[in-house]
């Protein structure tokens, strides 16, 4: 009988101070090589063991969208950015961005605050 | 599907009201039980459709109908739990396990963004668990991959609020400009408040009959429910909830209407009306290559041709579509059903598509999930 593992720590990012760069906590599959994020121990599409894989980047910013309007139970306060950064594993994620950004730019994944107590994982431009 | 035929359709307009949800679902029923001119106590099994109510909320529905002691099964799967309603109720005929199966939609949603969507925590704190932030990622893909513009976007709101003036059960009726839907407010770029569609309240119920049962009443000229595919989320599909998907990725909804096209021995060129999930105006284009209604990149020009306004070739959302509906969630599916049937029974006044034998409903939800059927005479 198969005994499922705790996934790690949950974490979704390697912790680091606010504003340094940090690393997604995604996980490939030792079969079929699948990347996913968050993290999985079992892939979802072939059922095989999956090992940690860091997402550090670079990354190119795919989508640049925005939130205009309060949604529901949200902390960050609107209107705030929002991209979608693919990565070369063959994932893009979607993520809150940090300082000024432009659909196709270049991001690496930061430790964001984006509002009080609050950490988040983000996309900033890479100069 | 050889066996399962449409009896009746009902449905309580879509709109905001001042009544529960249990009365707009008795009042579809009963419209269906109507039409279909069938007795409550002659259903031999109900499945109810709902995302947000309370609990035993197909009961607390059919409670009001009648107390008929038959099996009543709720079923939530988002936007798509009325179509996974009625692909239930007519496996369950197509299996010989029933003869009539009543299968009832029902929502009262709140104004404003749906919440509750199957996000974790951290996707609401940080504001990344926000439906029409994902329909703005699909739309901004759309737009990179396809010569699809803003204007584009615009006008199929225009063309399924033209739709809707003379549909009775839409919600917005009034005809809106390009200009004006690019003017409205901004949601989430590149969509703008006239290219979403407004979560309401309303309800839609279709009765299902097997052949046998429609031959004892002599039923002869009944609406068949060809085909019926539903699919979930597969490895390269993605949709709400999901934070990140692969940089390539598969079309859920092309999965489901292969499996409803196939069921239905149907080739996607013979339908005649479409009756699409057009959560915003992007999703209504993707369906049209998803569906095959046109190959991936020709979305554009299929709209501009005007193959899919009413007088079209393939007209989409001649009902005005959930963007002039609105969209009970657990009734949107039902009421497509209630569309494509009286028009393919003639019936649809001013938005009639003439000659409509063969039509098309689909919905896609969170979870995620699609549900595409096929109805023909």
């Amino acid at each position: 009988m198969t005994t499922l593992r705790p996934v790690e720590d949950g974490s979704l990012f390697v912790d680091a101070a606010v504003g340094e760069t940090t690393a997604l906590c995604a996980s490939a599959c030792a079969h079929c090589g699948r990347v996913e994020f968050p993290r999985r121990v079992l892939c979802p599409a072939c059922g095989s063991a999956c090992t940690p894989r860091e997402l550090r980047g670079p990354a190119r910013l795919r989508v640049l969208t925005a939130v205009l309007a309060p949604p529901p139970g949200a902390k960050v306060p609107a209107p705030y950015e929002v991209g979608v950064a693919e990565f070369d594993e063959g994932i893009c994620v979607i993520g809150l961005v940090d300082g000024p950004v432009a659909k196709g730019d270049t991001v690496r994944p930061v430790v964001h605050q984006p509002y009080e107590g609050g950490r988040i994982f983000a996309f900033r431009r890479v100069d | 599907m050889q066996n399962v035929f449409v009896g009746g359709v009902g449905i309580h307009p879509f709109g905001r009201f001042e009544c529960s949800y249990r009365e707009l679902g008795e009042f579809a029923a009963r419209d269906c039980l109507s039409d279909a001119g069938v007795r409550p106590e002659e259903v031999d099994h109900v499945f109810v459709a709902n995302v947000g109510a309370e609990m035993a909320k197909g009961h607390n529905v059919m409670d009001r109908v009648a107390r008929i002691g038959v099996p009543i099964i709720n079923v939530e799967a988002a936007c798509a739990s009325s179509g996974s309603a009625l692909y239930l109720g007519a496996k369950l005929i197509e299996g010989g396990g029933a003869d009539i199966v009543l299968c009832i939609g029902v929502e009262k949603a709140p104004k404003g963004f749906i919440a509750a969507s199957g996000f974790d925590a951290w996707q609401i704190d940080n504001g990344l668990g926000v439906n029409p932030m994902y329909f703005a990622i699909q739309a901004q893909e759309l737009i990179d991959s396809t010569d699809v513009t803003a204007a584009d976007l615009a006008d199929v709101s225009v063309k399924n609020h033209r739709h809707a003036i003379d549909n009775p059960n839409a919600m917005f009726r009034r005809p809106v400009s390009r200009e004006k839907v690019l003017g409205s407010r901004l949601i989430c770029p590149p969509l703008t408040l006239l290219m979403l569609c407004a979560p309401n309240e309303g309800a839609a119920a279709t009765l299902l009959m097997s052949r046998r049962a429609a031959k004892q009443r002599g039923l002869t000229d009944l609406v068949r429910l060809s085909g019926a595919g539903l699919v979930s989320r597969g490895p390269d599909n993605w949709f709400v909830p999901a934070p990140s998907y692969p940089a390539t990725r598969s079309s859920l909804t092309s999965r489901a209407a292969r499996v409803a096209l196939d069921d239905a021995a149907v080739d996607i060129a013979d339908v005649d009306v479409v009756e699409c999930q057009d959560t915003d105006a992007a999703s209504e284009l993707i369906a049209y290559a998803d569906l095959g209604l046109c190959a991936p990149g020709e979305e554009a020009s299929l709209l501009r041709s005007g193959a899919t306004t009413l007088g079209g070739r393939i007209p989409v959302n001649v009902s005005g579509g959930l963007l002039s509906k609105g969209e009970p969630l657990g009734a949107s599916g039902l009421g497509q059903v209630h569309e494509l049937v009286q028009q393919l029974r003639g019936r649809c006044g001013t938005r009639q598509v003439e000659g409509a034998r063969v039509g098309l409903g689909h919905v896609m939800g969170a979870g995620h999930n699609s549900c595409v059927v096929v109805v023909n005479r």
